[in-house]
């Protein structure tokens, strides 16, 4: 079985020395790694050049202009030409056994379409500093959809095939996108949870986010959600999907921290545009509260 | 061996899971001069065969056990102990960053005057976000604490002010203790490079402590540092005749036409604050 390393990059070209090094030092040996930059604006595609070189193995593709992460990864699984796809950040590395625990687990589940692991953190120049809490196994009679809570994450391998199945990735998203993944993912097939740890997630100043991007990944789960609550009705997909009242949940959840921020940060527009969604969303639910934040937002003086 | 300039304190409650974690980040330090005494407040788990584990690995580690009398009293009978000029508190769940104490003892080098450095703070485990701590005055301080457990201060000053407190038995001991050290002067430096990683567990969320018990423990500040919070907020009686002052001015306010056509106007189209998740 050829594996195929997904790696997207942008900006993240610094970090690409330790991603590098811990593909090269896999003890599974069937494999390529497939690059595609983002329009990175620093020296990344210089750095990520001289470390592969003319190596077959690495293939190293360009966005002319910044496309998004949905594109991005979208584009790296359709230029793959593996059986088992798994995405890799440049700034992030695996464990030597990674692709072999990988390979080896699908023998053993060979009607799994998606195996994922969990991680461990580390600094800046790639120290441990501990493990993460999230990743584990799903329980019986609910899907990733209803559970949620972080259960499926990196390191997470998936067949090709499924992948080209499910049409791929939403290309619109700019992130989320690796929850569209896992939902994309469960509809196709079995889940399997490997308790081990495959993968080095490095906490960086550029790599995590403010508060402003976490409103922005907010609105990109709600839309995945929403994407897969739409794909599971109209399919009639197997696996469990939410409640119109889950996913209403959801997006007025989101939509109130909207509010709540263009509150603090004086965007009238902003804030007229969460609560005519909420209004929309929910139109009798709280209706007091929303009437007198309209009138607020329209003729307060700020 | 030469003694060590700094003790890096480690007081552990049945958290062996993540005290390697801790001591790693210790061992990895970009400075060599320190000892690390281990605390094992009574665990009963098997948080004495990791510590005697590093022990074993490397002879700054010092290990010692207790009946279980909770974190101020492990802290200073760590310190008790401790043979170092410096003190650096690190909780068995939480991580250095390799070059915190190299920074930190150039801070101090640099500037006589320091009686505490401590550094930015990146939160792990459940999450991966950065925290963002206030900028340090007296007056941040009086009303929560802003400042890590793990900043590194001089034993003397532990000393002089007789230690983490162990009638705060709920939590916030070191919150009463930079008071302690640092209501009577002393510059503080932050160190703007994370060098400190806060562990965030599932678990966190269920050991928040309870209304009743900040109530006790806000009191017990209040009278034990009265001191403090009457320099920086005046005496109580001075505090209840501006109470009474603004009351009165709040009813004549109340009374007041103008006041009247507001209260109209608020109740028909105003906005409540807890009705915004109603």
């Amino acid at each position: 079985m050829k594996f195929s390393i997904l790696i997207a990059n942008y900006n993240n070209g610094q970090f690409f020395r330790d991603c590098y090094n811990s593909i090269i030092q896999q003890t599974y040996d069937d494999w390529e790694v497939i690059i595609v930059d983002d329009g990175s604006t620093d020296n990344s595609v210089e750095i990520i050049h001289n470390l592969i070189e003319e190596d077959p193995r690495f293939k190293l593709y360009q966005n002319p202009v910044n496309k998004g992460c949905g594109f991005t990864k979208n584009k790296c699984a359709y230029k793959s030409t593996g059986d088992l796809l798994g995405y890799l950040d440049p700034d992030d590395a695996l464990y030597p056994d990674a692709l072999e625990r990988m390979i080896n687990a699908f023998r053993e589940n060979s009607k799994t379409v998606v195996i994922t692991s969990k991680y461990k953190m580390f600094d800046e120049q790639l120290n441990y500093i501990g493990k993460g809490e999230h990743g584990e196994g799903i329980p019986e009679g609910q899907s990733y959809l209803t559970y949620g809570k972080g259960a499926l994450t990196a390191f997470a391998v998936f067949k090709k095939d499924a992948f080209l199945n499910m049409g791929g990735l939403d290309v619109k998203m700019k992130r989320a996108v690796d929850q569209d993944l896992y939902y994309k993912l469960e509809e196709q097939g079995e889940h399997v949870f490997l308790n081990k740890f495959l993968y080095k997630y490095r906490l960086h100043a550029n790599g995590i986010s403010q508060d402003i991007n976490k409103l922005k990944a907010k609105y990109w789960h709600c839309y995945a959600i929403e994407q897969a609550f739409k794909r599971r009705k109209l399919n009639n997909v197997k696996i469990r999907s939410i409640s119109k009242k889950v996913r209403d949940d959801h997006w007025s959840n989101y939509y109130y921290e909207l509010l709540e921020s263009s509150n603090i940060n004086n965007k009238i527009a902003q804030n007229l545009y969460a609560l005519y969604n909420l209004i929309k969303i929910r139109p009798f639910n709280n209706i007091k509260f929303k009437l007198k934040s309209l009138i607020f937002a329209i003729f307060q003086k700020r | 061996m030469k003694d060590p300039t700094i003790s890096i304190i480690v007081p552990c409650f049945n958290q062996a899971e993540y005290l390697p974690d801790a001591l790693e980040s210790v061992l990895n330090q970009n400075y060599d001069e320190w000892e690390c005494i281990i605390v094992n407040d009574g665990s009963t788990d098997n948080t004495e065969e990791i510590a005697r584990e590093y022990e074993k690995k490397n002879s700054r580690f010092k290990y010692c056990y207790q009946e279980n009398a909770g974190l101020s009293v492990s802290r200073n009978s760590g310190i008790q102990l401790a043979k170092g000029d410096y003190i650096l508190p690190l909780d068995a769940d939480d991580v250095l960053g390799n070059n915190y104490i190299l920074h930190a003892l150039e801070e101090f080098k640099n500037d006589e005057s320091l009686k505490l450095v401590y550094c930015n703070v990146c939160k792990f485990g459940l999450v991966d976000t950065f925290w963002n701590l206030p900028d340090f005055s007296l007056l941040e301080l009086s009303k929560k604490n802003m400042i890590i457990a793990s900043g590194v201060y001089k034993k003397e000053d532990w000393k002089e002010i007789g230690g983490y407190d162990k009638n705060m038995i709920y939590g916030w001991e070191d919150w009463e203790f930079w008071i302690s050290l640092l209501k009577n002067g002393g510059n503080v430096k932050k160190i703007e490079n994370v060098e400190f990683y806060y562990r965030i567990k599932s678990e966190s969320m269920l050991n928040a402590i309870t209304s009743y018990q900040q109530k006790y423990l806000f009191e017990y500040i209040s009278i034990k540092h009265s001191d403090f919070f009457v320099e920086l907020y005046g005496s109580f009686h001075h505090l209840n005749r501006r109470i009474c002052v603004e009351k009165h001015e709040k009813e004549l306010i109340l009374k007041s036409k103008k006041m009247a056509f507001k209260l109209l106007i608020n109740s028909l189209f105003g906005l409540r604050k807890n009705e915004v998740h109603g």
